[in-house]
């Protein structure tokens, strides 16, 4: 168990660590979040639907040999 | 407790301050402009349509949660009848059933490989079992049982089939060989207990959320906390990366839903349904990031557009609080768990 003094001084060295975190700015973030979106959301079936080729929910039916 | 703090502690808290405001500065810096605003130009969402496509039946009492396979297609659950269930989602069969030693299970997980299932809760313990490899008894073999933990587990994740990463009351993360059975490494991550776990695999990241209504990004390969996140007013009760791996979305008893950006190291926007008078408990995204999914304790699973903010609608049938929800990789199927001790997939 460390003293509190201890774990204080951990703590400033890990804050310390977070400050110096290099970041960008919040708009460049959105530009490349919206970019991802936009380039999958295509094939995101929770936004198109599913589509009845690739739906395995679907109840198969039987075939009957005429 | 000593009434007033000595010179060394005093300092050292100042310290602690000044480090605090300056990185809330630091973000502020990089906070040029806001999602909503960002987004107000790209195309809006149709309403989502999604349905109840399986009702999952076999539980007795409360579900706590569930997870899918890699394979899309096999889901676990865990509920408080003491059991674990391995289903195929797709005809709605039970492939096992697997009693556990311990009714209390908080939480269940499968690997991505589809071979083990781990499992643990208020028997402070995380148990993994061999789907593939029965017991005499005709159940899932038990490869490995950790103990170890001063908390219930309460979430975990396979780094692959012979490593596991758990979060737990104690307020430790831990890494455990599963074929030794030994630790590999442990911090303590929080200072609350750990709720919740999103792991992204190919940047050897995790985070974790907590009862301390922090966020905290590490890199799983060390166990350091590179960033921590603030914005949450209470409990963060789930944590969920988004699949581009440069955000993610948190649940939280504060009855709302967040974004945080990680390299712009802040919340960027925070989402609420629209009578928002119920706590979170579960979140994720659909596959291609664009919508935000929230499993909440008025039995729905509200849904977002993620990038505009906006509320589209829910996912309504269970009965009563959602406790889990699992997006299938696919993007094809959501798995939602309940206090109904039902289990349901949704698309």
């Amino acid at each position: 168990m460390m003293s509190q003094v201890q774990a204080m001084k951990k703590q400033v060295t890990q804050l310390r660590q977070e400050a110096s975190v290099q970041r960008i700015p919040v708009s460049q973030a959105c530009e490349e979040l919206i970019k991802h979106c936009q380039e999958h959301q295509k094939t995101d079936v929770l936004v198109t639907g599913i589509s009845p080729s690739e739906n395995p929910f679907k109840e198969n039916k039987t075939c009957n040999l005429l | 407790m000593p009434p007033k703090d000595d010179p060394e502690t005093a300092k050292l808290k100042q310290e602690l301050q000044a480090l605090i405001e300056q990185c809330k500065g630091l973000q502020k810096g990089f906070s040029d402009t806001t999602l909503e605003a960002a987004t107000s130009s790209a195309e809006d969402l149709p309403r989502i349509k999604a349905t109840t496509r399986r009702m999952l039946k076999g539980h007795i009492n409360k579900v706590t949660s569930c997870h899918y396979s890699g394979d899309s297609r096999h889901l676990v659950s865990g509920s408080l009848d003491g059991k674990l269930i391995v289903w195929d989602t797709w005809t709605g069969n039970k492939i096992q059933v697997i009693p556990l030693r311990s009714a209390w299970v908080m939480c269940s997980v499968f690997a991505p490989s589809g071979n083990y299932v781990a499992c643990g809760g208020m028997d402070n313990m995380c148990t993994v079992y061999d789907v593939n490899n029965r017991d005499s008894s005709g159940t899932a073999k038990i490869t490995r049982e950790l103990a170890g933990y001063e908390g219930f587990l309460s979430t975990c994740r396979f780094l692959e089939d012979g490593k596991i990463v758990t979060g737990s009351g104690d307020m430790m993360i831990t890494v455990w060989d599963l074929e030794a059975g030994k630790k590999l490494d442990q911090t303590p991550a929080h200072v609350g207990d750990v709720c919740s776990m999103s792991l992204k695999a190919e940047l050897n990241l995790i985070v974790t959320g907590s009862v301390d209504r922090c966020i905290k990004l590490w890199d799983v390969r060390t166990l350091k906390c590179v960033q921590t996140f603030f914005g949450h007013e209470a409990d963060v009760n789930s944590v969920c990366f988004h699949p581009s791996g440069q955000a993610f979305v948190s649940a939280s008893e504060d009855k709302t839903s967040r974004l945080f950006d990680i390299r712009s190291d802040q919340q960027v926007c925070i989402y609420r349904p629209p009578t928002a008078n119920s706590s979170l408990t579960c979140c994720s995204v659909s596959q291609s990031g664009r919508i935000l999914l929230a499993g909440s304790d008025d039995s729905t699973v509200h849904l977002w557009d993620l990038l505009k903010g906006e509320h589209n609608g829910n996912l309504q049938g269970h009965e009563n609080r959602i406790t889990g929800l699992s997006v299938a990789d696919s993007g094809i199927g959501i798995a939602t768990s309940s206090w109904d001790n039902g289990v349901r997939v949704w698309g």
